[in-house]
């Protein structure tokens, strides 16, 4: 990116960012700087790629008019503490309206992957069309510039991801890795292909520790345009930190912002695993596809009886002091720490776990394992599955696939295994399309297409709302336990404001565990010192909002209707009463709150 | 009175899982905050009987305060 500007609000035309857009099936390849239109597109992520999806009309995710954008933030790549992030958007061939046209999503994932891309000197990557063959592409620094190159993929079609970023590893040095696995090779029957992203840890350690931009297919995508990875190539930017930026990130660490997410040994609050200890504490961590039953089974997952018999390694990303990754080995024999199983973050942890009536740390260790080596989305597939072992439980004289069960790991691995080889397309194209086919809704849980995280629905009306995974652009998954504040104007409020404003790290390019607002002083003096680039927040939150209602009019236009901005039904008119959160999400509620917040929305996203 | 103090994930760090305090006037709920040491935890979550408290709500005889620490999503 080159700026000519100190206020990209006022001219941000004098912000150019590099684009490479790569037309698969001719092999042409065009470098070009172009203007930013406005502050989103100088942010970059989400906020500047959704302006180009919006000017496509696109009814087919796998249609090669459907173009793959993939681009990092203004702060990627930066000293910055956890500017780390990569976004890939498009079309999702997963999340679509009634009316059966592909909703526009982002996915993200940190790692080193997004420095390197940014250090190659470009800022975004279009990929156009479909290879006729399967392909890599080969992003380098040169010495004129950005070198692009199309190389044959043929050796590493079926291997996983891991061994995807192994085999890369072993070609290009000084260089990071996204690539799919055999879910997303296998496009056609499973839309819910994971993207993943090499850290530095993973090809230090040769340890499958890589981390994911999950959501809504980005992979599949990449899969039916025989994009089987990318390589990114360039030396390490190392210059010296700024006092400023060395205050902001000792601040991020030590003054609260983060503790959430750090290491319970440094005093933090053990990642988003603590979620699970408070959450049971109400009898509110899914269990048997979204039905708490009010008991202590979940405890066998709490952090404390799993360390019992395995050790946790907390660990980070590259140049990331929060170190929120709690990283599960067994332990061997002799008591030292034997191999990596997985990394527990919440949403797998129950999504792969309670949910899926899975009570033992090992055999949830073995799901995540497998489901990240597939390359597919855990919350996708989780909630997918445990849709399947609900139907199965109520109708135990024709269950569908195995015949699996909640609880029953090897059923349960099975078809996860089947699914993520492309075998099981009822599956991999996720609960939506499964339950309307079975006829059999109510308990299909995803809100317009997507799968929903592991936060009961009955607890976040907030989630109908959200525009793409529906805890990370929302952010009232978890308010309910914090607040208990169940009034429509709370929840107004929530949505209307802070909840939708937590998209900003995804034009910026930073994690949420940083726990910066939009308006923090620090986030707009760390933009200054690593970019000369002066924004005022309100500024940056006016275009963060604007990006959001953006999505959110994306929405509209691929023809979701009212209707589908609901719940699931049974969390409607069947309220459970082992939660003991207060019940307050009825139809009334959610019909009354969304009047209320279209009432707010609709004149701003008019006026885009 | 007594009180029963329940500490949740990582607040029982240093701490304590459980235990029964006495008060001869009613406490509030910041009081038995600072009281436990969690004065300077990054904010909590309170619950009196299971229901969301705020920092000056006052704790009857036989109540049970649950502190837990703020989470978020991700």
């Amino acid at each position: 990116m080159r700026t000519y500007t100190t206020n990209p609000v006022a001219d941000p035309k004098s912000v150019l960012y590099q684009r490479c857009t790569i037309h698969l099936a001719s092999k042409d390849i065009k470098l070009e700087d172009i203007a930013c239109r406005n502050l989103e597109d100088v942010l970059g992520g989400f906020g500047r790629s959704f302006q180009m999806l919006a000017e496509r009309e696109i009814t087919e995710a796998y249609s090669e008019d459907n173009p793959l954008i993939m681009n990092t933030g203004l702060m990627t790549g930066t000293k910055l503490m956890t500017g780390l992030r990569t976004f890939f958007s498009a079309y999702s061939p997963l999340k679509k309206s009634k009316k059966g046209f592909p909703a526009a999503m982002w996915s993200t994932g940190s790692g080193k992957f997004g420095c390197k891309l940014k250090w190659t000197g470009l800022d975004e990557v279009v990929f156009e069309g479909r290879s006729e063959q399967p392909v890599y592409i080969l992003l380098s620094k040169g010495t004129d510039g950005p070198q692009i190159e199309i190389k044959s993929a043929e050796k590493l079609l079926g291997l996983t991801t891991h061994e995807k970023i192994m085999a890369l590893q072993k070609i290009y040095n000084d260089a990071h890795f996204a690539v799919i696995g055999p879910a997303g090779e296998n496009y056609q029957s499973v839309t819910m292909g994971a993207i993943a992203l090499s850290t530095v840890n993973q090809l230090k350690s040769k340890q499958d520790k890589s981390r994911f931009a999950g959501r809504g297919g980005m992979g599949s995508l990449m899969g039916y345009k025989n994009l089987i990875a990318i390589v990114a190539q360039s030396e390490d930017k190392i210059e010296v930190t700024s006092p400023e930026l060395k205050k902001i990130n000792k601040e991020i660490i030590k003054g609260g912002t983060s503790t959430k997410f750090q290491p319970i040994a440094q005093g933090g609050g053990g990642g988003t695993w603590a979620n699970y200890d408070v959450l049971q504490s109400f009898h509110a961590v899914p269990e048997n596809n979204f039905w708490p039953r009010g008991d202590i089974r979940p405890n066998s997952l709490l952090r404390k009886h799993v360390q019992e018999n395995f050790d946790i390694i907390s660990e980070g990303c590259y140049r990331c002091a929060i170190r929120c990754q709690n990283n599960i080995h067994r332990r061997n024999e002799d008591g030292l720490t034997g191999e990596f199983l997985a990394k527990f973050d919440y949403e797998p942890l129950n999504l792969l776990g309670t949910n899926i009536g899975i009570m033992d740390g090992a055999q949830v260790g073995e799901l995540i394992h497998a489901t990240d080596n597939l390359g597919m989305d855990a919350i996708s597939i989780g909630v997918t599955l445990s849709y399947v072992l609900d139907y199965n439980e109520r109708h135990p004289e024709a269950p569908i696939f195995n015949g699996a069960n909640f609880g029953n790991f090897e059923k349960i691995m099975e078809l996860l295994v089947q699914t993520g080889h492309g075998e099981l397309a009822d599956i991999g194209c996720g609960v939506m399309q499964l339950s309307e086919k079975l006829g059999e809704t109510s308990y299909a849980f995803h809100v317009k297409g997507l799968e929903l995280p592991a936060y009961l629905p009955e607890t976040n009306p907030g989630y109908v709302f959200a525009i793409t995974g529906g805890h990370m652009s929302m952010r009232t998954s978890t308010l309910l336990a914090r607040e208990g504040d169940t009034s429509l104007d709370s929840w107004v409020k929530a949505i209307t404001g802070p909840g939708l404003i937590y998209v900003g790290s995804d034009l910026l390019g930073t994690c949420k565990c940083i726990g910066l607002g939009m308006d923090n002083p620090m986030l707009i003096e760390a933009i200054k010192a690593e970019t000369n680039l002066q924004i005022q927040p309100e500024e940056l939150v006016a275009a963060v909002r604007r990006a959001f209602l953006r999505g959110l009019k994306l929405e509209l236009k691929q023809g979701y209707e009212d209707s589908e901005f609901t719940l699931p039904a049974q969390v409607l008119e069947k309220p459970n009463t082992n939660v003991t959160l207060p019940h307050f999400v009825t139809p009334d509620f959610l019909t009354e709150l969304k009047k209320r917040v279209w009432a707010i929305l609709e004149p701003e996203m008019a006026a885009l | 009175m007594k009180i029963k103090i329940e500490l949740v994930a990582s607040c029982q760090v240093g701490l304590f899982e459980t235990k029964i305090q006495d008060y001869s006037i009613q406490p509030t709920v910041r009081q038995i905050i600072n009281d436990v040491g969690l004065a300077n935890h990054k904010g909590v979550i309170s619950l009196i009987n299971g229901v969301h408290a705020g920092s000056d709500d006052l704790l009857s005889n036989q109540d049970t305060l649950t502190l837990l620490p703020l989470i978020d999503g991700g």
